[in-house]
């Protein structure tokens, strides 16, 4: 079946955050660097993913390995992006609780060839309550305007995509078994959220203010 | 199957887009409130912000020095312009080191003052400048930041001290003069009163401040002077001339007064600068030299006619001698013997007259006061009615004089029969003896003496006494009050001739109905 025109525009914004890191890299930050990179290795993942896809090869194990460094590099830029030391204590254990979970579920109960679902859902999750608490933090701290804060556009665009994608990361695999038509439907909610999120991520690199909270 | 599938579909779809939505509606949420917050706080920045800049404005450019400083150590944190500029300093450290040279007494009191009552109100300290040129300062600080530093605001002083300095040393020189300088305001009130205002008048300046000049000099009848004396003043802004004023004790004095009214202009009030000058003992120095120069006419005068009527007299008195050899009839020599007496008694009278014109020189021996005014009273009391007593105070003192025992003999008899005289009806005729001495101070008030000791001879009656307009003139020749052909008004010019011969002088003391006191001074023989 030929791929979703909004699965190639998805991935195509893939490209636009790295390009606003590039044009403004000497005047960000050491945690938007650190997003920076993590832009970069998201690219490099969905290029690779769609590579596999187009040649019809089962890219799931991408996905799942993905899912962990996604969420334990943005608990890195995170941890680096505020000063309070009570929301890094939380967020590092919940990083290294969530480490602890994917080590137990990739030994106990994940199944080869098929998308972690348990995992994708805790990991949207982690993501989720770690990014509430980066906002909740910037916001009590900041001295400027939040919408001038980068740190914020990247906690926002990941609340809004984690929490969006929540249901169908859940539910992939019983939408992948209902027949490839079924479960493009409801991927495309995950490449519209994935574009607003790019667009977040790229508001977040093109923001004046630097000083991070 | 399908439509299951379909189902799932929709709740994936619908369930994402709530979630979706309900992170929308957090992100919304969340910027929204902190917007309201950030403005809010920007408006409370911008306003603490202005305050900081008008308070930095102020304490830049302020002209009296300011800076923050610690209590404990005098570690100045911050300086302004003026601070630096009143001490020359180029920099806060060199201004604290200013601080620090200070007597460790002042930085001591100002540390305990800040300490107990947290502030310090315009404390005088003296301070050195970079160069070591000294300045005085106003030292207002007050505590702040719990209790390390303090701010504190200096302003110099320096100018104002120098100023007053200068008032204080006219008004030194005010008070040296001897002239009562008394300032007032355009209601009268004294607001200044210096040295010789005290010493003219006798009230000092704490109980005369705020006095009006009127109810304090011009008592009695004087009122009148006083409104003449304003009236002119506004008229001529300044006024001069004499009056009488009253002082503490109760005495007038005769003051040459000089008003002039001042308008200030940087208030417009006005007020009255007066200096007066007593002239009392310079009137009265005045009077007496007016006195003895009509005195020594009248003595030019009479010697010349006594003079005269000797040379005329002389051969008349020579001539009886003569006709007495030549007349031998009883009725002549009667009349022979009248006409020598009559001649004699001229003669006696001229001798008087030359006397009193030309001094008496006699021979000056040490004379015993004492014994010779008990001879005196010897022959006195023989003389007294019965109702006159003698009072003598003079048995202990021993003093003597340099004089013609004679000439003093007569001096003191002739005194005590006027005493005796004066009291017809009886009474207490007082002689005592005394001793005193006069230093320069003391011939202010006594023109005819000298310094030195003298014996005081005080004759006293409790007669009729001497009107005090007659006072003055009882030493004139020829002046009497006895009855037509009593007496020949000579007798006490003939005793003021013999003092006077005798480098001594007379005061004389009368209350009319109370007495008579006569104090004869002679320069003591001791």
């Amino acid at each position: 079946m030929k791929i979703p025109t909004l699965a190639f525009i998805s991935a195509l914004t893939y490209l636009i955050p790295p390009l606003a890191g590039i044009w403004r890299f000497k005047r960000l930050d050491r945690p938007m660097k650190m997003f920076f990179l993590l832009c970069v290795w998201s690219l490099i993942d969905v290029i690779t993913e769609y590579i596999l896809s187009v040649k019809h090869i089962n890219n799931y194990f991408l996905i799942n390995y993905y899912f962990l460094l996604d969420s334990l590099f943005l608990s890195v830029v995170y941890s680096y992006s505020i000063e309070d030391k009570r929301t890094k204590r939380i967020i590092l254990i919940l990083a290294m609780l969530f480490i602890v979970i994917w080590v137990v579920d990739k030994l106990m109960f994940a199944v080869p060839g098929q998308m972690n679902n348990e995992m994708a859902v805790t990991s949207r999750l982690f993501i989720i309550i770690a990014s509430i608490l980066i906002v909740v933090a910037v916001m009590k701290k900041t001295d400027s305007l939040l919408i001038d804060r980068p740190i914020f556009w990247v906690s926002t665009g990941s609340v809004l995509y984690s929490t969006g994608v929540l249901l169908i990361f859940g539910l992939s695999n019983e939408l992948s078994k209902m027949g490839i038509f079924y479960f493009y439907v409801a991927w495309h909610i995950n490449w519209s959220l994935a574009i607003v999120a790019n667009l977040m991520f790229t508001r977040g690199f093109l923001c004046r203010a630097r000083q991070q909270t | 199957m399908q439509s299951q599938a379909t189902d799932i579909i929709w709740i994936v779809s619908v369930g994402s887009a709530v979630l979706a939505i309900f992170a929308i509606a957090f992100i919304s949420v969340v910027i929204t409130s902190h917007r309201r917050v950030f403005e809010a706080q920007k408006a409370k920045i911008e306003e603490v912000t202005k305050i900081a800049e008008r308070y930095k404005a102020l304490f830049d450019h302020s002209l009296a020095g300011m800076m923050k400083f610690s209590i404990e150590s005098w570690h100045i944190r911050e300086a302004n312009h003026a601070l630096l500029a009143m001490f020359e300093c180029r920099s806060e450290r060199e201004c604290e080191q200013r601080f620090l040279e200070l007597p460790a007494p002042t930085r001591d009191s100002i540390r305990s003052a800040l300490e107990k009552n947290s502030i310090v109100q315009e404390h005088e300290i003296q301070a050195r400048k970079a160069d070591g040129t000294e300045i005085w300062l106003h030292f207002s600080a007050r505590v702040i930041e719990g209790d390390r530093y303090a701010h504190a605001v200096i302003i110099n002083i320096t100018q104002r001290k120098l100023i007053e300095a200068k008032v204080r040393e006219q008004a030194a020189l005010l008070n040296e003069t001897q002239d009562a300088i008394v300032v007032t305001d355009e209601n009268g009130r004294i607001t200044f009163w210096n040295r010789g205002a005290e010493l003219t008048y006798g009230w000092t300046t704490g109980e005369v401040l705020g006095t009006p000049l009127q109810e304090l000099l011009y008592q009695g009848g004087k009122q009148e002077d006083y409104r003449l004396l304003l009236e002119d003043l506004r008229q001529f802004q300044d006024w001069s001339g004499e009056h009488r004023h009253r002082k503490k004790d109760g005495k007038e004095i005769l003051v040459h007064s000089r008003w002039r009214a001042i308008q200030h202009k940087n208030n417009g009030r006005k007020t009255f600068l007066i200096v007066n000058t007593d002239i009392t003992g310079k009137k009265r120095m005045e009077a007496q030299f007016i006195k003895a120069q009509k005195m020594e006419s009248i003595a030019l005068l009479t010697g010349g006619i006594a003079h005269d009527l000797q040379n005329i007299l002389a051969p008349v008195a020579m001539s009886i001698g003569l006709l007495r050899e030549e007349l031998k009839d009883r009725t002549s020599l009667t009349v022979l013997r009248a006409v020598e007496e009559s001649a004699e008694s001229g003669l006696q009278l001229v001798r008087n007259i030359l006397t009193y014109g030309r001094g008496i020189i006699g021979e000056r021996v040490r004379v015993d006061l004492c014994g010779l005014i008990s001879q005196v009273l010897e022959i006195v009391e023989r003389g007294l009615p019965t109702d006159i007593t003698i009072d003598e105070d003079f048995k202990n003192t021993n003093c003597s004089v340099m004089g013609d025992m004679s000439q003093l003999k007569q001096v003191f008899l002739n005194i005590c029969v006027n005493a005796r005289d004066a009291m017809p009806r009886g009474g207490v005729l007082g002689v005592a003896v005394d001793q005193c001495s006069f230093n320069k101070e003391d011939l202010e008030n006594y023109p005819d003496a000298h310094a030195g000791r003298y014996a005081v001879v005080y004759i006293t009656d409790t007669g009729v006494g001497i009107p005090e307009d007659l006072l003055d003139r009882i030493f004139e020749p020829f002046f009497t009050t006895k009855e037509g052909g009593e007496g020949t008004g000579l007798g006490l010019s003939i005793v003021l001739g013999i003092v006077k011969s005798h480098d001594g002088f007379i005061i004389v003391d009368s209350l009319l109905d109370r007495g008579t006191t006569f104090k004869v001074y002679l320069p003591s023989a001791e």
